[in-house]
Formats: structure tokens, sequence, C-alpha cells
């Protein structure tokens, strides 16, 4: 009875902080979840990228797996997953349509040549004395000027986007290394939910179904 | 002494330091009297280059990290996490060349102890620049001008600048005097507009020339030989010049500094023997051709 009684309580001390580290993880985890959230609503309204980065990079870090208990290993997946497939949506979203970086008319000069004229690269067209001239090479440099903001903002969108989907993939590699057992049919529908293109559905099931790194 | 080994063949150096190895408790059920190196994964996002495990990288790259260790903390001269606390981070390169240790603290957990682990990356920054002829060349058929298209990539093409943006500095010309030399009359005149223009993205992939910046580069030095009433005047040989100072600012850099890279000479020619060319960068205009040549344009867009 006694030795009953020391190995229970040497459980119990045993137990105790995994329980508490648990409850503490998994707080900590749906307060990053939250914060991600919360900074992916911003970009929404404010389209500032340092938002969507913040949304990113605090959802990548979402704390200590060996802190979460095992049980509860793929209900927090699950909602880690979902907030991942928001951010990932807003992301597909952001995209503009109609700009390829590979077409070449898409692709901005450094400066321009004012039309039919004889005259420098980046030519002041203060110095064009023709009015329609004129008017026609300032339409020009805006159209520029306007490619090359455009390919700002798609460079900037898709390394964003390489960091989220490098993220995702880092954070399935933790849980499946940790132990967790495989989910994919459920990741999967979650991620077929968030309306996700079919290229991004087949990349993240490529991630769900490969095998826990050693 | 600290131990070091390889982490991986051929891999980066690992560390793991004799002020973070943990006590003894001499209880059942018993540890090894030095606890193993935390594990420390990481990946550099950008897939291109292709490999991803380079402990050399790009100012601005970025690298995920994780392991079973108890935090992060960066040292040395550039860089940034994400998250400092144990789980996975993100380590952002600074903004300029040097050498970051990114460490994994000891993990003090019972069941999962482990000895401080750090990576070291060397940080460097774009050295120079690579142009290559695209879209056939601008010429008109009786004057002194020459254009040619370029795409240009940053070097070197070890590691990815896609966190990098790129703008030339404004120059002015130097040119052949006095008149009738060729672009003479440009003498001073500048190489870009006011205001400068918008910085330009540098593109994911990068290739066997290094990260492609994402514009067509227009390199283009005008007739300008005329006589009084506007009829032109066969040109002497000259050439124009333009020393351009090159700069990168990195996209995460919250102070937006931007860097220089190189200067790139941009050179028009006309010889005594009527041969024309554009120089810029390392690449000089081919076809060769003369001032008498037809007139042509790039495939670009129209002239």
């Amino acid at each position: 009875m006694m030795q009953r009684t020391i190995g229970l309580t040497l459980c119990l001390i045993l137990a105790l902080p995994v329980t508490a580290n648990a409850a503490t993880a998994g707080d900590q985890m749906q307060q990053r979840v939250a914060a991600s959230m919360q900074d992916l609503q911003r970009f929404r309204t404010g389209h500032s990228f340092s938002d969507l980065q913040g949304a990113i990079t605090t959802l990548f870090s979402f704390g200590d797996i060996k802190s979460i208990a095992p049980a509860d290993y793929v209900a927090r997946r699950r909602s880690l997953v979902q907030a991942w497939a928001q951010i990932l949506k807003v992301i597909e979203e952001s995209y503009d349509p109609t700009y390829d970086p590979h077409d070449p008319n898409d692709v901005p000069f450094d400066c321009l040549i004012a039309p039919g004229a004889t005259s420098p690269t980046c030519f002041d067209y203060q110095n064009i004395k023709d009015p329609k001239a004129r008017a026609d090479f300032i339409a020009a440099i805006k159209a520029n000027g306007a490619k090359a903001r455009k390919a700002l903002y798609y460079s900037r969108l898709w390394n964003l986007d390489e960091l989220a989907m490098g993220s995702l993939k880092m954070d399935l590699q933790i849980f499946s290394g940790a132990g967790a057992p495989p989910d994919v049919a459920a990741l999967d529908a979650i991620i077929q939910q968030a309306g996700l293109s079919e290229s991004r559905q087949t990349a993240i099931h490529a991630m769900l179904a490969a095998p826990a790194p050693r | 002494m600290p131990i070091v080994r390889d982490y991986t063949s051929g891999g980066p150096q690992v560390h793991a330091s004799p002020q973070s190895v943990i006590p003894r408790c001499g209880t059942s059920p018993c540890h090894p009297a030095v606890p193993p190196p935390c594990t420390l994964n990481y990946t550099e996002l950008a897939t291109s280059p292709a490999d991803q495990q380079r402990t050399t990288i790009g100012v601005g790259e970025v690298v995920e990290l994780s392991g079973n260790g108890g935090g992060w903390f960066v040292t040395g001269d550039d860089g940034a996490l994400s998250s400092t606390v144990p789980g996975p981070t993100v380590f952002y390169a600074g903004a300029v060349a040097g050498e970051v240790t990114v460490t994994e603290d000891s993990n003090l957990d019972y069941d999962e102890e482990c000895n401080e682990r750090s990576v070291s990356f060397t940080v460097i920054a774009p050295s120079g620049l690579v142009y290559e002829q695209v879209n056939g060349l601008k010429h008109t058929q009786g004057l002194d001008d020459i254009g040619m298209e370029t795409y240009y990539y940053l070097q070197p093409d070890t590691v990815s600048f896609t966190n990098v943006e790129f703008q030339e500095v404004q120059a002015y010309a130097q040119v052949a005097a006095p008149e009738p030399a060729a672009w003479s009359c440009q003498a001073n005149n500048p190489h870009l507009p006011a205001p400068t223009p918008t910085p330009l993205a540098v593109l994911p992939e990068s290739g066997t020339l290094g990260s492609q910046v994402n514009t067509t580069d227009i390199a283009y030095s005008a007739g300008c030989t005329f006589t009084s009433n506007g009829q032109p005047v066969a040109p002497t040989a000259g050439y124009e010049e333009f020393q351009i100072p090159d700069e990168y600012v990195v996209v995460s850099d919250p102070t937006g500094t931007w860097y220089p890279i190189t200067t790139t000479t941009q050179e028009a020619t006309l010889t005594s023997a009527g041969a024309l060319s554009m120089y810029k960068g390392g690449v000089t205009s081919e076809p060769s051709i003369t001032i008498n040549s037809p007139t042509s344009c790039y495939t670009s867009f129209p002239c």
C-alpha cells in the first residue's frame, strides 16, 4: 500500500508539470493564432505588407511542441492549418491576376526614350516642345512607373507567399516529427474549404502526405 | 573545450558550449554526463539557388529554424529573429555583410535535456552586376545614336537576393569635345530624370547569372550633332560616358538605407573608323554597326 502511494505521488509530481505546460502551450498557441489573425485583418484593411509578414511569422512561431499534450496534437494541428489556410487565401486574393512577371510587356524599363526623338534615355519631358508628343511621353512614363510598382508589389507578395508556404511546411513537419498521427483527409478538407487554388491545394497535400522527418 | 563536430557531411560547424552543461541530478533514471546538443533544423526560404542548407546567405535572406531547445538568440553583425521563445522561428539576415550566429539555448526539460547548439551564417551583399544584351539595337541611319537593351543580375549567384531592391543613382555625361565630336552636346546631361524612378524589384528565381533585377535597362546615347537649322552633321570620333553608382536596399530593413554595390560604366563610342557601339557593365553591343547602318529598333517597343 505504501509502495502504491509513493508510486502514485511520484506519478502526480511528474505528471503535474506536464499538464500545466500543456495548458500553457495550448493558451500560447491560441494567443499566437489570435494575434496572427489580427495582423491578417489589419493587412486586409490597410494592405501593409508588414502586417502580412507579422501574421505569418506570428503563426509560424506557434510555441513549443513538447509542451502540447500528444492527445491534443490532432486538434492543435487542425486549428493551426485552419489559420494558415486563411492567410494563404488572403495572399491568393492579393495577387493581380493580370500581372505576369515573365511577360515582357509587364517588365518595366529603367527609363524611356522620348517618342520619335533622338534624345537621351530618361530625357526630361519638359524639353519636348510639341504638346501632344509631351503628353504622350508623360503618359508613357506614368505607365512605366505603374509597371515598376506592380513588379515591386508582386515581388514583395511572392516573397511573403514563399514565407507562408515554407512556414506551413515546417510547422507540419514539427507536428509529424513529434509523433502526431496522420490526419490527411481532415486537413485536406480544411484547405479545400478555404477555397485555395488547385495548385496550392496540391502543394499542401504533398506536405501533409510527406513522411515524418526522422 | 567546446564540443565541435560536423552537423552533416560537408555541413556547418555546430558548437556545444561548455557553459551551458546541465548539472547532473545523480538520480534514476540516469542521464548522460553531458546532454546531447539540441536538434537544430534550418532551411533557407529561397528555393533558388537549389541548396537550402547553405551557411552563406544573401543580405535580407530568410531562414526558418526549428529545434527542441529552450529558445533562440542571435549574435554577430546584423540579423533578427521573429521569435526567441522555444519552438520554430524565422531568422532575417540583416542589410549588410557580416558573420551571424543563431544559437538555440539549452533545454532544461527533465524528459528531454539538450545542450546549446548554434549555426553560423556568413551574410554577403551584392558584389556586382552582370549584364546580358536583349532585344536588338536602336539606331537612326546617319546619326550618332545607339541604344542597347539589357537584362541584369546581382552577383554572386550562390545566394538569393530576392529580398533586395535595386536602383541606379544619378550620374552625369562625360563627352568628347568640341563639336562635331559625337555626343559633344550632351555634356553633363543627367542619366536619370527627376524625380528618381521607382526602385526596382528582384525576381525570385536566380539563375547562373545571379538574381535578376526585374527591369529592362536601356542604355542609349542620342545623336545630337546638328547645324543651326536642325540638319544633322556627320560627327567625328567621340564618346559619351556615365559612371553610374548602383545601390541596393533590403526590404525588411526598417531604416530603409540604400547601400552601394558598384559603379557601372556605360559608354557609347564612335571610332575614327566609323564603328558605333554601346558598352555597359562588361557587355558591348552586337552586331557591330556604323553611322550609315540602316535604322533599327528594339523588338520590345516602337521607337
